[in-house]
């Protein structure tokens, strides 16, 4: 019987092929699968990085300066370390003509998530009312995958929009700044909870808070955004270690997925890919799982129709979270001391319901060993007054880095440019009516509650992030019961082409405002464990 | 490439931003990111003389800083102290410098806050006094 082949090694690959592999099946994953650098002076804290490396500066900018931010840039508060350079590598042949969308898009050796922050938030059942299936379904997932990861989380208010589900550990220890957040909450709970219908609690993060297999737990060396030399902190690619000490998987690196093939009967015979210099091996497929993400399964997949019968239609539906970053000063860590030595990405959370209805999401990040000059250039002084005040203001700056939800809507499509050559993807992306109108009430609603937590959000620095920026990509091959075409079945079965099954964001019919990447993985274990 | 123009430079901005001179290290990654990046060489003539300017000393920094904060963000004077505060940043023992909460809690950090804002409009003062003629000048004699 020929093996199932994946493609993708990201969130969505790793965990159908590590429960598929566990059921015993044989699985061939082919992959473009960039890697990175193996961590520097693992046992050193960010501080002594900076006192031993003989070049820090190749450590913290890059052999050619790529995360230096300087003057007139897009706006971002910071950028990529150079120690994950190979997330966005590009590859020859993937092209794409954007319209409204700002695509992201990774062929690293894990994906997007090996540069993702580690949310790990739970879809409850209200998020969950336009999927083929209710949280009972898909909590006993959560569970199996928080389990697998590591994910810390407590039970507190905010269980009741992020459900409490099984696998959970310890939290970490909070750094003192994001412990005055959750302190100013818990003396005003009452009343945010009444006038802005805001929940506040840690955040459930993809960390080790003790051992977990041969990972050790966070030894809070302060390098999270440099990249964790221990794995504590979680991304794919320790799933895809995982996946490799199966007799039965079988990983193709240096493979790029172009088509699939099918037989008369539309079934997959085969999936086409070629290594860099542009030799092209066929591989036989039982069953064929595109979870590339969104946009690169969409390129697969349209370039196959294309292929079969000269048509490539427009994959309508696509999603992304819209996201508003809002830096912040705490008034009373102004002038406190802050230790590098902590867990660095959010450890706060926040769940705000609007009077339209609609949940917001907002995680709360406070500032610690991110460089520091993309910030001092954007305050109203020149850099020496910069320089001097935001010594004094450290301890006390924050983020809080606002999703907002979005749902399918027809005009929002993936298509395929196939008079280009070679064939570039078309994103277009339009935002809701009203969305200018929508954003100042949330925005508003946001500086209110930070000013209840004595915190001030200075107008002007508040940044909307383009579309595509999230890359929380969705919808365009959703599940659903009904049977039609253009979609999935529950199981992430395609309706058009038999033996093909979606197992990444392309198959969401709704996008909450949380961070996917644990549903993803929670919905691909599903599927391979319903469907194979 | 005149690297005795960009160590000087690279001094005065040095010593403009943290208070001390840059140490070897610092100077030659400065002068790295100018031979392989560049930067700064395509402005005009008043850009040209704000780098100029800023390269004398950490006061003469400051006064060319503090005019391309307000009306210059993007010049090349500009762009040439972000890139030292990112390489002070990196380094040792500057990053201890640049992380350091100074002492005094909230009522120091506030008095900080009060008088740096002083002190900012004050040089924005004098910059705007000594630069804005010769910059209408300039732009004048352009034309």
């Amino acid at each position: 019987m020929d093996p199932i082949v994946v493609v993708g090694s990201g969130a969505s690959g790793v965990h159908f092929a590590l429960t598929a592999l566990r059921k015993g099946r044989r699985v061939t994953m082919l992959d473009v699968g960039h890697t990175g650098q193996e961590p520097v002076l693992p046992a050193e804290t960010l501080t002594g990085l900076k006192r031993k490396l003989p070049d820090p500066a190749l450590y913290f900018l890059g052999p050619r300066y790529d995360s230096l931010v300087l003057p007139g840039s897009d706006g971002e508060y910071y950028a990529f370390p150079p120690a994950k350079e190979h997330v966005f590598r590009s590859q020859p042949g993937f092209e794409f003509q954007r319209d409204g969308f700002s695509p992201l898009y990774s062929f690293a050796a894990g994906g997007l998530a090996e540069v993702w922050t580690g949310g790990c938030y739970p879809f409850d059942s209200g998020d969950l009312r336009n999927f083929p299936f209710g949280y009972d379904d898909l909590g006993l997932y959560y569970g199996r995958v928080a389990a697998e990861i590591g994910v810390v989380g407590a039970k507190d208010d905010l269980a009741a929009v992020f459900p409490y589900h099984d696998g959970l550990l310890e939290p970490l220890k909070l750094d003192a700044h994001s412990a005055m957040l959750l302190d100013s909450y818990q003396r005003r709970r009452r009343r945010l909870q009444e006038q802005f219908h805001c929940l506040m609690g840690r955040a459930r993060l993809a960390v080790l808070s003790r051992d977990l297999g041969s990972r050790k737990a966070c030894d809070y060396s302060g390098r999270c955004l440099w990249g964790c030399p221990s794995q504590a902190f979680y991304t794919p690619s320790i799933t895809l270690a995982e996946c490799r000490k199966f007799p039965g998987f079988t990983y193709c690196p240096g493979l790029y997925v172009d088509h699939f093939r099918m037989d008369a009967s539309a079934r997959i015979s085969g999936v086409v890919a070629s290594t860099r210099d542009g030799a092209a091996h066929e591989f036989a497929a039982g069953s064929l799982v595109l979870a590339a993400g969104t946009l690169s399964s969409a390129r697969i997949f349209l370039e196959s129709l294309y292929r079969d019968s000269g048509k490539a239609p427009e994959l309508r539906g696509l999603m992304d979270n819209r996201q508003v970053l809002m830096p912040f000063v705490n008034l009373r860590m102004i002038g406190q001391p802050w230790s590098p030595e902590t867990y660095q990405y959010h450890q706060v959370a926040m769940a705000v319901r609007m009077d339209s209805g609609e949940m917001i999401h907002g995680l709360v990040t406070t500032l610690k060993t991110a460089l520091i000059h993309p910030l001092v250039q954007t305050l109203p002084f020149d850099l020496g007054t910069g320089v001097s005040a935001f010594r004094s203001v450290h301890g006390a700056l924050g983020m809080v880095n606002i999703n907002l939800p979005d749902r399918r809507r027809e005009e929002n499509f993936i298509a395929l440019d196939t008079a280009s050559n070679p064939h570039r993807l078309v994103v277009h992306y339009r935002p809701e009516n009203g969305e200018a109108e929508r954003l100042r009430r949330i925005i508003g609603t946001f500086r209110k509650i930070l000013m209840q937590l004595k915190c001030f959000a200075p107008p002007k620095t508040i940044h909307v992030r383009p579309m595509g920026a999230s890359v929380h990509y969705a919808g365009t091959r959703p599940m659903t019961s009904r049977s039609a075409q253009g979609t999935c079945t529950p199981d992430g079965a395609s309706r058009d082409v038999e033996n093909l099954y979606f197992a990444d964001g392309s198959t969401f019919p709704d996008l909450p405002a949380k961070n996917l990447t644990f549903t993803l993985m929670a919905n691909a274990t599903r599927i391979a464990e319903q469907a194979f | 490439m005149d690297m005795l123009q960009l160590e000087q430079e690279c001094q005065s901005y040095t010593r403009y931003l943290i208070g001390q001179p840059p140490n070897p290290y610092v100077i030659a990654k400065y002068r790295d990111f100018h031979q392989r990046m560049g930067v700064g060489d395509g402005g005009d003539r008043f850009d040209r003389l704000l780098l100029a300017v800023s390269a004398r000393g950490p006061l003469w920094a400051r006064l060319a800083d503090s005019y391309a904060s307000r009306w210059r963000k993007n010049s090349s004077v500009r762009r040439k102290l972000i890139l030292t505060l990112a390489l002070l940043e990196c380094a040792p023992p500057s990053f201890e410098n640049l992380d350091r909460c100074p002492a005094g809690g909230w009522p120091g950090a506030v008095f900080r806050l009060g008088l740096g804002a002083l002190g900012y409009a004050c040089s924005l003062l004098a910059a705007s006094a000594l630069f804005v003629p010769i910059h209408l000048w300039m732009r004048a004699t352009e034309r």
